[in-house]
């Protein structure tokens, strides 16, 4: 359920895709067609087509089946039950009983869930533009430098990425530690005064935060780089003839010809902000005083620590729909820009 | 032909005959038995698995390990909530209400013998019976006792703390750039909650009022209690951010503080992991408000037997075989597998000695007899109280009056609307 609006997304994107590889391929050899002459000739013509397409039709159709029963399987059945479980009381343990809407009303004075979205929102607001920025920044570096350093500079920052997020997240606790973390000792040596990080309610946001953003760097950087390697050098070229500036060729060419990338980047960090849990639960559990409880992480304490299964249910159901309606808001927001 | 259809035939046979024979052990009915330990403590349950099915025909127990995380997590509940749930499994007071207000124990008064019932202490039996029926057997009784470095106090000339007051000041005096003077549990849940049970109990008051029908926490002795340790994490004398849970004994023994709040199953995790320093560790009884009474904690697990289960039947009579019957599995529990006290009187009577050496016996003398047992509070009362011990230890901007008062109130709110157990 929580993953669902990952899931529709990469089952859309396969679709697309399958789709758009089916349709190419009519779409080629309609255009290879010998022009019918010869009337008889050109019926059993058409017909040895539309025969040769319904079966290319069909070859799509059977490989886009397994896709289309995963998103069955794993998406629309568990949001469509997680709604039905919504609408009952239930702990898990006993007979589910009917209720209505009385869960979605008891989340209105939720006081604690309401806070979990404030969280998540100031959590999303930290880590999605500091995901885009730093790792455009970092791929226009990279694309700067050439050959074996830059492929070492790729991988070195690609690195984190393939650590799983519960070794970082107790890595990163580690590195928090106020007494004798690394971090504090670089800021005692440095003059400063030791921080608490993640034991203080007003640093454990914006710590957990930059674990998320060092995780997922080098993934998006890799994806700005590729998109910049699109780039031909000769519009590049061409501006720098015009006498455009580093700033300028970046502003004018770089960001607008990668805007896809931008925009998939952009959907994705937005929809992974708001699943913030794993490193979150392992650094924090959601502490101090409840500062890190993500709307996910309450959830989940709501499911598997009160059993508030049919509660947790109506949580979940309303993330789903925010993270949806959050993400069709922003495709089209920088769609229509494009435009 | 005939000779190689013969010898078909035969081979036909051979391959058949073995998975008759599985056939017909399979019929046996089959009990899953989910238990969280590892270790010598997971060896003693297999051991009285296996003894279990050796002596009976009617089932097989089959024993599954499904680590703490997911005991205490995603496991049961998903279990459960698709009725796969074990037949026999444990349980800890914290869960206790929602488990039997879901009909989910089977009731065992039928299974347990009057004369071993006897044997139980009645408290223990209380904490598990609604409405005069016995849901669980409690196996074990862990006691929380204040642990301190002896070096530390020796080499400061300082003397273990007995008040609120002293311990913040000998907290204060023991805190250095490297250690912290005191540790306790910082993140929420319930075990940080049953570090504070004894607290409350010191000063005279409970969660409830005496009809249970009102919150009573907001008192002056809680509120005082929450200011001392708030007042202990900010000024930097009380671990802030403890290195790994505070069921490990470990930072102490490591030197990261130099008291720690922990409970009895401590003494077999220093015996295991931290036999060098074991001697270097003391245990005292928690320290008490100024005039106020000694109390402690006594929490531990107990075992249930699954109502919905298939074969309820046969788990009620496993669960109370393990540990509500011959008194030898508890006694090997309790004293030899780990140190625990136990429920069970004939225990402690029969294994004096064990009881009265070393850390036991800081235990048995100053701290047993001052225990209350672990409140078996209602899920939605437990998280009210967390959250309030989370405001009040940690600066939000919140006061400790305040978050006391947030949490009295909407516990009155729970209880006003609440017909279950209590």
């Amino acid at each position: 359920m929580i993953s669902s609006a990952v899931m529709t997304e990469h089952y859309n994107l396969i679709s697309v895709l399958a789709g758009k590889y089916a349709g190419g391929r009519v779409w080629a050899r309609n255009l290879h067609q010998p022009r019918p002459f010869i009337k008889g000739g050109a019926v059993l013509r058409k017909k040895k087509g539309a025969k040769r397409l319904t079966k290319e039709a069909m070859t799509a159709y059977c490989m886009l089946l397994p896709d289309v029963l995963g998103l069955l399987v794993f998406v629309f059945i568990p949001i469509i039950y997680a709604f039905y479980i919504s609408l009952h009381s239930w702990t898990g343990l006993s007979d589910m009983k009917f209720i209505g809407l009385e869960n979605y009303v008891k989340m209105t004075k939720d006081r604690m869930f309401i806070k979990s979205i404030w969280i998540t929102v100031k959590y999303a607001l930290m880590y999605v533009p500091g995901v885009f920025v730093l790792a455009l920044l970092m791929a226009n570096l990279l694309n700067a430098l050439h050959g074996k350093v830059q492929s070492f500079f790729r991988t070195a920052y690609f690195l984190p990425y393939a650590i799983s997020t519960v070794i970082a997240g107790i890595i990163w606790s580690f590195m928090y530690n106020p007494m004798n973390g690394f971090l504090n000792q670089i800021i005692v040596l440095a003059g400063g005064e030791k921080m608490k990080f993640l034991a203080a309610p007003s640093q454990a946001l914006p710590s957990a935060v930059v674990v998320g953003i060092w995780l997922v760097l080098g993934y998006n950087t890799i994806l700005f780089l590729a998109a910049i390697k699109d780039i031909p050098v000769s519009y590049y070229e061409a501006a720098e003839l015009d006498g455009a500036g580093p700033v300028q060729k970046f502003f004018k060419i770089t960001v607008p010809l990668i805007k896809d990338t931008s925009v998939f980047v952009l959907v994705m960090c937005a929809i992974a902000s708001f699943q913030a849990f794993d490193q979150i639960k392992v650094m924090t559990g959601g502490g101090p005083a409840n500062a890190t409880t993500t709307s996910v992480l309450y959830i989940y304490r709501e499911a598997f620590e009160t059993f508030e299964m049919g509660y947790s249910s109506a949580l979940a159901f309303v993330l789903f729909l925010i993270i949806m309606v959050l993400t069709l808001a922003q495709m089209k927001l920088l769609k229509s820009r494009d435009d | 032909m005939k000779k190689k259809a013969i010898v078909s035939l035969m081979l036909c046979a051979a391959m058949v005959m073995p998975t008759m024979s599985v056939q017909a052990a399979e019929t046996k009915e089959e009990l899953k038995f989910w238990v969280f330990h590892t270790d010598q403590e997971l060896e003693f349950f297999q051991e009285c698995v296996d003894q279990y099915n050796e002596e009976q025909d009617s089932v097989e127990v089959v024993l599954e390990q499904v680590p703490w995380d997911d005991y205490n997590g995603t496991k049961m509940a998903t279990a459960f909530a698709s009725g796969e749930g074990p037949d026999v499994f444990l349980i800890a007071p914290g869960l206790f209400l929602k488990y039997a207000n879901s009909d989910v124990l089977m009731p065992l008064n039928d299974y347990i013998a009057p004369e071993v019932l006897a044997d139980f202490s009645e408290s223990s039996i209380e904490g598990v019976s609604v409405d005069d029926k016995i849901l669980a057997i409690p196996f074990e009784m862990e006691l929380l006792g204040l642990y301190y470095d002896k070096t530390v106090f020796a080499e400061e000339g300082l003397e273990v703390p007995a008040t609120w007051n002293e311990l913040y000041e000998t907290a204060k005096a023991l805190t250095t750039d490297s250690r912290y003077g005191f540790t306790m549990e910082t993140t929420k849940g319930t075990h940080q909650l049953f570090e504070w049970y004894p607290f409350l109990w010191q000063t005279g008051n409970d969660v409830y009022t005496e009809g249970q029908d009102a919150a009573a926490v907001n008192t002056e002795g809680v509120l005082e209690n929450l200011e001392l340790k708030r007042k202990m994490f900010e000024e930097g004398y009380a671990n802030i951010k403890p290195s790994r849970p505070n069921t490990e004994i470990g930072m102490l023994c490591e030197g990261e503080t130099a008291m720690q709040l922990n409970g009895s199953w401590a003494i077999s995790q220093m015996k295991n992991n931290y036999a060098d320093s074991i001697d270097n560790i003391g245990v005292a009884p928690l320290p008490v408000p100024e005039g106020g009474e000694a109390a402690t904690v006594a929490g531990g697990w107990k075992i249930c037997a699954n109502a919905n289960s298939k074969y309820a039947d046969e788990a009620a009579k496993f669960a109370v075989w393990m540990f509500g019957d011959d008194v030898d599995r508890t006694e090997k529990w309790c004293t030899d597998i780990k140190f625990a006290f136990s429920p069970r009187q004939s225990v402690i009577e029969a294994n004096e000695e064990l009881y009265h050496e070393g850390l036991n016996g800081e235990f048995t003398d100053k701290i047993l007899g001052t225990e209350y047992p672990e409140m078996r509070l209602p899920a939605e009362v437990s998280t009210i109280l967390q959250d309030m011990l989370q405001s009040a230890y940690f600066d939000t901007g919140v006061s400790v009056e305040d978050s006391v008062e947030i949490a009295e109130e909407s516990l009155n709110d729970f209880l006003s609307g609440y017909d279950g157990a209590l």
